[in-house]
Order: C-alpha cells, then structure tokens, then sequence
C-alpha cells in the first residue's frame, strides 16, 4: 500500500484509478479544504487536456485489415525464424562434421609423425651400432695384424733358418753358436705359445 | 481483459494453442498500436513495432512466469523497440497514416476525441490540436513517455510504473508535472493567438 499525497491521489481520481476507500478519504478532505478542491479541478482539467488530443481513428473495416495484417506479420516471422534455425542447425551440423574429420585427420597425421619419428630413432641408433660394432671389429683386426717388431722377428728367425739350413755342420760344432741357436730356438717357441703365427689367407 | 483471462489465455498459448495467440493479438493490438503510432508517426513503423513486440512475448513465454504482469511486460518490450529503434528518426519521424499491406492499402485518420475543456474553452480548431501535439514533444522524454502511455495505450499509472520499472509516486509526480508544463505551454499559445 502507497502513501499518496494530495496531487497523487487527485490525478488518480481524476484517472480513475483510485480505490474507494482512498476516495472516500479523498473527498471529505476537499469538504474541509477549498484548496484542494481547486487543486483537484485543475488536474482534472489537465487531463482533459490530454484526453483531447486526437487518437487515430479506424473504422471496423480497417481494424479487421490491420488485425489480420498484423497476424498475418508475426506468423511469417515465425516462419523465417524456424527457417533459419533449421538452417543453422544444418550449418551447425556440417561445421561439426567436418570439425570430426578434421580432428581425425590431424590426429592420423600426428600418429603418423610420431611414427616417422620414432622409426628414424631407431634407424639411427642402428646405425651407430652397427658403426660401433665395425669399429670394435676394425679396432680387433688392428690388434691381431703383426706388428713391425713381429716381422723384424720373423725376419731374423728367416735368417737363422737359412743360416742353420747353409751351415749345418760347422754350425753345430762351434759350441757357442750352438748356445745361441738353441736360445734364439727358445725365444721362438715362447713367442709362439704367447702369440700364435697368423693362419693364411687371414687379416 | 482481468488478470485471470489473460493468465488462462497466456498458460494455452505456452501449450501451443494457434486460437489462443490469435486471441491474445486481439486483445492488446489496437493500444499497442495506439501508442507505437502515436511515439513514430509512421503507421507502417508501428505495425512492424508491434510485430515485433509479439514476436518476442512468442520466443520467450516459455519461460514467461506469470504473476499478473503480462500487460506491463508487454508495453515494456514495445517501449524498448521504441526507443532502441533510434531516437534520431523518432525526431524527424516520417508521417503517414498509411499502411501497404500484401497490395492492400489501409487509413487512418485523426479525430478530435472527445468534446472536452482546455484550459479556458473547448478545443474547437485545428490550430488548438496543432499547438497541444507541439506541446507534448517538446516534453521532456520521460515524462512524455508517461502521458503518451495513459492517453494512447490507455494504460493505467499503476501498470505504467511497472512498465517504467519505477515507483507509481514517481510516475504520479512526473504526471503531474508534465500536465503542469502542457497547461503552461498551451496558455502561452493562447495568449500569442490572442495578441495577434
């Protein structure tokens, strides 16, 4: 419930829109005050004032027209709105289809990268250990090829055998050559039992 | 309409009944019409307002609650497509009574309403109808905004502030006010018709 004052509830009254209680209340106080009365007056004049301003006028044939128009209007609206729904939601459904495929693709493209990727890896750790083998079979076939030392050896024991094969006698009489062949004879088969002679035909 | 018919009327429609629609249109067409008209002067502009008004109250009744402010609710979307049609065509409005519709052409035309006292005599000339409708626009917004709602949409104060979304003293004292500023503005005329 509003509180009114006197110009309120006198441009309610005037409107017709003031209860009746309020009314009632209204108009035993303009009994007593003449100034409220003069005031309400001129509010209703007021009002008559704007009341007086011309509405469009229609005859009950144009109202008809209008009404159907207008109906008429929204129910086309209606329509064009439903249409482009449905159009959007097709557009909607399409844009989310190829979304799909697309996220499909790129995830298929993504595997096969990751794939490439790792194939290559491996390929590559292969190869170096396939390097590292031939290196460690390159570095075996180094250590067992003989050494200049070893040939100057094998020189000197060629040497020795022509020597004992042209000098057999007089050789084996001289005591001290004889010391020293059975020596050289010793280091020989020492060098043997540490290092075997190479076979033929190998590195 | 009372709050119950259009409370029965508004729970069809949300059911999907076409007759119900048709009578809704029926019931609020002609005040909102009143109004759209009056605010743009285009009788054309107007209908699509009120279309328009309509087509919203269709896409969102569903999730419309009614407490017996349906009108209120109504005129508040109108007033909103009034205003956000742009007020700078609202000032230089194009004028016509006229309505093309589907090669049909339907008129209107004025009629001094009612055979009441302005200020110190009836509003017997033209001239008198002229000078009280320059009055009224020049009217601040808000409060013109108040009187054309009484008088075109026949819309009561109390359903005003609600549209307004204002208390009904303020729409009472900016009635109030704006009565005050026509009457003025009107005896000046007379005056100035007076002296010449």
């Amino acid at each position: 419930m509003t509180r009114l004052n006197l110009s309120e509830a006198c441009l309610l009254e005037a409107s017709g829109e003031l209860g009746s209680a309020t009314r009632q209340r209204l108009y035993a106080h303009m009994e007593k005050h003449p100034e409220a009365q003069r005031q309400f007056e001129q509010i209703k004049r007021d009002l008559s004032l704007l009341r007086s301003i011309p509405k469009r006028q229609m005859t009950e044939e144009t109202r008809q027209k209008l009404a159907t128009s207008i109906k008429a209007g929204i129910r086309k609206k209606l329509r064009q709105i439903e249409r482009e729904e449905l159009s959007c939601r097709r557009w909607r459904m399409i844009y989310n289809s190829l979304a799909g495929v697309s996220a499909v693709a790129a995830a298929l493209i993504i595997v096969a990268g990751l794939w490439v990727i790792n194939r290559s890896a491996s390929q590559n750790r292969e190869r170096d250990r396939v390097l590292a083998v031939r290196k460690a079979i390159d570095g075996m076939i180094s250590a067992d090829r003989p050494s200049s030392v070893d040939e100057a050896l094998q020189d000197v024991n060629d040497s020795i055998d022509d020597y004992q094969n042209q000098t057999s006698t007089v050789a084996l009489q001289d005591k001290d050559m004889h010391q020293l062949l059975s020596v050289l004879a010793t280091l020989r088969s020492e060098r043997d039992e540490i290092m075997p002679p190479p076979e033929p035909g190998s590195l | 309409m009372d709050a119950r018919a259009i409370a029965e009327l508004l729970s069809r429609c949300q059911a999907g009944d076409q007759t119900a629609w048709d009578a809704l249109v029926d019931a609020y067409w002609q005040r909102l019409f009143g109004y759209a008209l009056r605010v743009t002067g285009n009788a054309e502009l107007a209908q699509d307002l009120v279309q328009e008004t309509f087509l919203r109250i269709v896409q969102r009744l569903g999730k419309y609650d009614d407490q017996g402010k349906f009108e209120a609710w109504l005129f508040r979307i109108l007033v909103n497509l009034v205003r956000d049609h742009g007020r700078s065509r609202l000032r230089h409005p194009t004028q016509s009574t006229v309505i093309e519709s589907d090669g049909e052409r339907i008129e209107m035309t004025d009629e001094l309403a009612a055979k009441v006292p302005a200020p110190h005599e009836p509003l017997h000339h033209r001239e008198d109808v002229d000078a009280l409708q320059v009055a009224l626009r020049k009217l601040p917004e808000g409060d013109r905004q108040i009187l054309m709602l009484r008088h075109f949409a026949d819309m009561p104060f109390k359903d005003i502030a609600r549209t307004l979304n204002c208390p009904i003293g303020t729409v009472l004292a900016r009635a109030h006010r704006a009565l005050g500023k026509l009457r003025s503005m009107m005896e000046v005329s007379h005056d100035k018709t007076e002296s010449q």
